[in-house]
């Protein structure tokens, strides 16, 4: 490579950085501007009390996963339930009939 | 540059449509073969006319021309069984892949018959005479009896198989069902209900294994003289009588487990 191409690809990168530091200090003034919106709850407010619902007790969490095999063995009957008709050889005519 | 690049697009081209062809299924093959089934019988009143125009004149033109016609109507023949029994063997191999079912002879019977096809293919085309073509017809015949009799073997194996499956899944539901029962210290008329219901229900498995393991037994040792078009019936018939079964299995173990929630 020539002296000169180096020289301009040391240029365009140069530029690049430049203007990858310059992008880089818009961006983060953007969201310095959109952070600066937030408006913070006075300390005297208490912080909402969520309650939680806890979950119905189970007795037998095994019977979940029972009734899922269950279902799933539901789907492969319904796969055997009907023939498969597909598969019964088609009838061809292997004679001339000139006999 | 440009050519290399040219050709890493016909590699892709090529590797995607090889690809493609290796991941046809057993319904595609099926679809091949509807397709081939009804060239070969648009080809039967074609055939039917030349025969007739031969049977009344029996010239050398009219013999000729139904030659040309038998050729071509032995031809379709030929293409039509190929399609069944890449279709069967297809249906086999997913099966096998699914259902750990393994007949590796029936593999082999196919591929023997798909090798003596690809030679009947061939020899379609230099047929050169109608006693000739009879001949051919004749061994194509028995062929076919042997690919049929498969095609039957396959159907009843599989769904063997898939109610075996069914059966092993629903044997390890039962245990569970019955370890659960076993656990609740409970004593009230829905659990005493639950865990009858549940001994008559589990009572039916052993009559269904004995029922497939008798069936299997008879796919898998045939007699000199079997016929497996009405073994497969008789197949079919302890099957249907499994899926009732089963059924009935299935919804009485669901509604214990209803109970017990």
């Amino acid at each position: 490579m020539s002296k000169f191409k180096k020289d301009y690809l040391m240029f365009f990168l140069l530029l690049f950085f430049i203007l990858g530091i310059g992008m880089e200090f818009l961006f983060s003034r953007q969201k310095v501007k959109s952070g600066s919106l937030h408006l913070s709850l006075p300390n005297s407010v208490p912080s909402p009390t969520i309650f939680l619902q806890e979950p119905t007790p189970t007795p037998f969490p095994e019977l979940l996963n029972i009734g899922n095999d269950l279902k799933s063995m539901q789907e492969d009957l319904s796969k055997i339930k009907n023939e498969d008709i597909r598969l019964f050889p088609p009838s061809f005519n292997f004679s001339l009939g000139i006999k | 540059m440009f050519f290399i690049f040219l050709f890493f697009l016909l590699f892709l081209t090529v590797a995607t449509k090889t690809a493609k062809a290796i991941d046809k299924s057993s319904d595609d093959y099926y679809q091949e073969l509807v397709q081939k089934y009804r060239n070969y019988q648009q080809l039967i009143d074609p055939f039917e006319n030349q025969r007739s125009r031969y049977l009344t004149y029996k010239s050398v033109e009219t013999q000729a021309d139904f030659l040309s016609a038998a050729k071509t109507f032995v031809t379709a023949e030929v293409e039509a069984i190929t399609a069944y029994t890449v279709f069967i063997k297809t249906y086999l191999a997913e099966a096998t892949q699914v259902l750990n079912y393994q007949d590796t002879y029936l593999y082999v019977m196919l591929d023997d018959e798909l090798s003596y096809l690809s030679l009947a293919r061939k020899k379609a085309d230099g047929l050169s005479s109608l006693s000739e073509t009879q001949t051919f017809l004749d061994d194509l015949s028995s062929h076919y009896q042997k690919i049929s009799q498969i095609g039957y073997q396959v159907k009843s194996g599989v769904e063997i198989a898939s109610a075996n499956k069914i059966l092993s899944n629903l044997q390890i539901e039962t245990t569970k069902i019955g370890d659960l029962l076993d656990k609740i210290n409970a004593s009230n008329d829905k659990v005493y209900a639950a865990k009858e219901k549940f001994s008559s229900l589990k009572e039916q498995l052993p009559t269904i294994q004995n029922s497939l393991n008798k069936s299997e037994s008879l796919l898998k040792n045939p007699s000199a003289n079997t016929n497996f078009k009405s073994l497969s019936q008789r197949i079919r018939t302890s099957i249907d009588q499994a899926v009732v079964s089963f059924e009935t299995i299935i919804l009485g173990y669901q509604n214990i487990i209803e109970s017990l929630e």
